[in-house]
């Protein structure tokens, strides 16, 4: 009697944990299918539409969705859900809401509630609250998006994260920094002779970036909290920033304080300088993969530029590229499974990102500009980049399959130096 | 009785189930940090201009108060290279005369690239043909302490049309040459 109970308990649990792990897509499988999907504006205060535009764009250039027509729904947000209205539409998933003005404090708060309907089972899969500040609605937006990616696919969404990047006008260099999808530009210093790209630390609350003053070449420490600046490192020779360490206690930077440049791991507290490389060739431009726990790098020991690996402390060192001869301005994604750089192929640089061991070398933009300096998002599946095939230096995003490139950087604005934050 | 229980224990199962699958979360709230970063200057316009000149003029002041001057041309090199090309020869070796014999006198060595390669490996570009001319210098007997050398890379061009006529006037070294230069 009590192993017929136990049997049943134990059927019910595994039933309900397999329902509620299911993943809508198997995104290993190759050729998987675009899920077709619909976001109905959502209903009450002022703010429903545009949220539903924010989570509409970010889920579609994920590349894993379709997004219907809205033109075709016949139901509303403020409706009950029916998957009658739905099934003769073909669309496999519906996400509603509603959004309510409170006031807290006198502070203006918006709460959106969110629901996402399966529509073969005719099931609500997700049901998630939100509450923040009214001036922040487009993050919150991108915070919803994010959630509705993770329930679907079992992945971590990136459409709350950012990108800092370097803006010249005619005289000054300045720092900005955008939301993923090009909104809510924003400059953070006050503008310099010459500043070359910036680089997020790993809590997203700092940025590092190269500038030149009165000859000499700094490397300043930002807190995006309070915009107070420190200059870690300041010389006539060319000491340009790298990427974070993962701890974030760490920089990596290059330098030509020995005649040549080399790479370096600076400490941010005792500002002490420990040499990875040693040579009398340029070695120059690291990123590391927090993951991988190894830095990519550029040499010319061959006598041209190319790309080439290390371990974390500067042990085994080997050579990535064998194709081409000038390829520089790599970036390893953040599982260090790929590495992204641009490539002089026909007299253009172009991106190309390749396997870190070497293998499985694609092109990702032909045009006719010059496409440099590109880096991953952090989940590897977007690339930001500047190109000048506008006529000027701009910020383009494109998927990692070269699909979807567009510009991201505001029209007319020289843009370039972009970098991701991994938050 | 024993069907009773069995059956209510079955139901109770389900009930609990059911319950776990909805999930009610806390309301998700934006952490400080992020609204603490929304509180940042907004974009500048293209008025900016004139401030950014203001700003360079005030800096220009603060430069170390010596006596500059750049009597010499600039020297030029092949496209992704730092040798010294025997056109080079004659300037270095008048630059050489006039350090030997005012000796006071401090040279600056600044190495540029064309646009065309990446900023970062210009930079070392740079900093290759500034010092492949300061060894020059050296080996012509001017003392190497009052050599300096900067690379300014591809981020200082005289002239920024797509051609090689302007590329190779940017794949240069520049001098400046400070007389009784004094820190």
């Amino acid at each position: 009697m009590i192993k017929k109970i136990l049997a049943i308990i134990i059927a019910l649990i595994s039933i309900s944990s397999v329902v509620e792990a299911r993943v809508y897509i198997d995104i290993t499988s190759p050729g998987a299918r675009q899920i077709p999907i619909a976001v109905v504006d959502f209903e009450g205060a002022e703010y429903g539409k545009q949220i539903a535009d924010i989570i509409r764009s970010d889920l579609e250039y994920s590349g894993f969705f379709k997004l219907l027509e809205q033109s075709s729904y016949v139901e509303r947000s403020n409706e009950s859900f029916d998957a009658e209205n739905w099934r003769p539409l073909t669309v496999d998933l519906v996400i509603k809401g509603s959004v309510e003005v409170v006031y807290s404090n006198l502070e203006k708060l918006i709460k959106v509630n969110i629901s996402v309907f399966d529509v073969f089972s005719s099931t609500r899969i997700l049901n998630k609250n939100f509450i923040a500040k009214e001036n922040i609605l487009r993050l919150i937006s991108h915070k919803i998006s994010n959630a509705v990616y993770e329930n679907i696919t079992g992945l971590t969404g990136v459409f709350d994260t950012k990108i800092a990047f370097v803006v010249e006008d005619a005289n000054r260099k300045f720092i900005y920094i955008m939301d993923w999808d090009g909104e809510r530009v924003r400059r953070v210093t006050d503008g310099d002779n010459i500043v070359l790209r910036p680089h997020w630390s790993p809590d997203g609350l700092k940025l590092a970036y190269t500038f030149e003053r009165l000859k000499r070449w700094g490397i300043n420490l930002i807190d995006l909290r309070t915009l107070n600046s420190d200059t870690l490192l300041i010389s006539q020779s060319s000491n340009i920033v790298g990427d974070f360490m993962s701890n974030g206690e760490e920089l990596l930077i290059s330098s030509s304080k020995r005649g040549s440049s080399d790479i370096y791991k600076l400490n941010i507290a005792t500002r002490y300088l420990t040499p990875l490389t040693d040579s009398n060739n340029i070695e120059i431009s690291p990123s590391m993969s927090s993951v991988a726990k190894e830095i990519v790098y550029v040499s010319d020991q061959d006598s041209t530029p190319q790309i080439y690996i290390m371990g974390a402390d500067g042990n085994n060192k080997r050579r990535v590229t064998f194709s081409g001869t000038y390829n520089t301005s790599p970036n390893f994604s953040y599982s260090g499974e790929k590495i992204v750089f641009s490539s002089i192929i026909d007299g253009r640089h172009q991106i190309v990102t390749i396997n870190k061991d070497g293998t499985g070398m694609t092109q990702l933009t032909s045009n006719g500009g010059n496409n440099e300096e590109p880096f991953f998002s952090p989940d590897g599946r977007f690339i930001v980049f500047t190109s000048d095939r506008l006529g000027y230096k701009a910020l383009f995003i494109t998927r990692i399959d070269g699909s979807g490139q567009k510009v991201l950087s505001p029209n007319k604005v020289r843009a370039l130096g972009p970098s991701w934050s991994l938050k | 009785m024993k069907k009773l229980i069995t059956i209510s224990l079955i139901f109770l199962m389900m009930f609990m189930l059911s319950c776990a699958k909805k999930k009610t979360t806390a309301p998700d709230t934006v952490t400080k940090a992020e609204v603490a970063k929304e509180e940042i200057l907004p974009p500048t316009t293209d008025g900016g201009g004139t401030r950014g000149a203001e700003q360079a003029k005030s800096a220009t002041a603060e430069a170390p108060v010596a006596e500059t001057s750049s009597p010499y041309a600039d020297i030029y090199f092949d496209y992704d290279k730092f040798d010294i090309k025997p056109e080079a020869a004659g300037t270095l070796k008048s630059i050489a005369n006039s350090m030997i014999t005012n000796l006071k006198a401090t040279l600056s060595v600044e190495g540029h690239c064309d646009e065309r390669g990446t900023n970062e490996y210009n930079l070392a570009l740079g900093d290759k043909r500034a010092k492949a001319t300061k060894d020059h210098l050296v080996s012509l007997g001017v003392p190497s302490d009052r050599i300096s050398t900067f690379s300014y890379g591809e981020e200082n061009q005289v002239c920024k049309e797509n051609a090689e006529s302007c590329w190779s006037k940017n794949r240069r070294v520049h001098f400046v040459l400070t007389k009784g230069g004094v820190k």
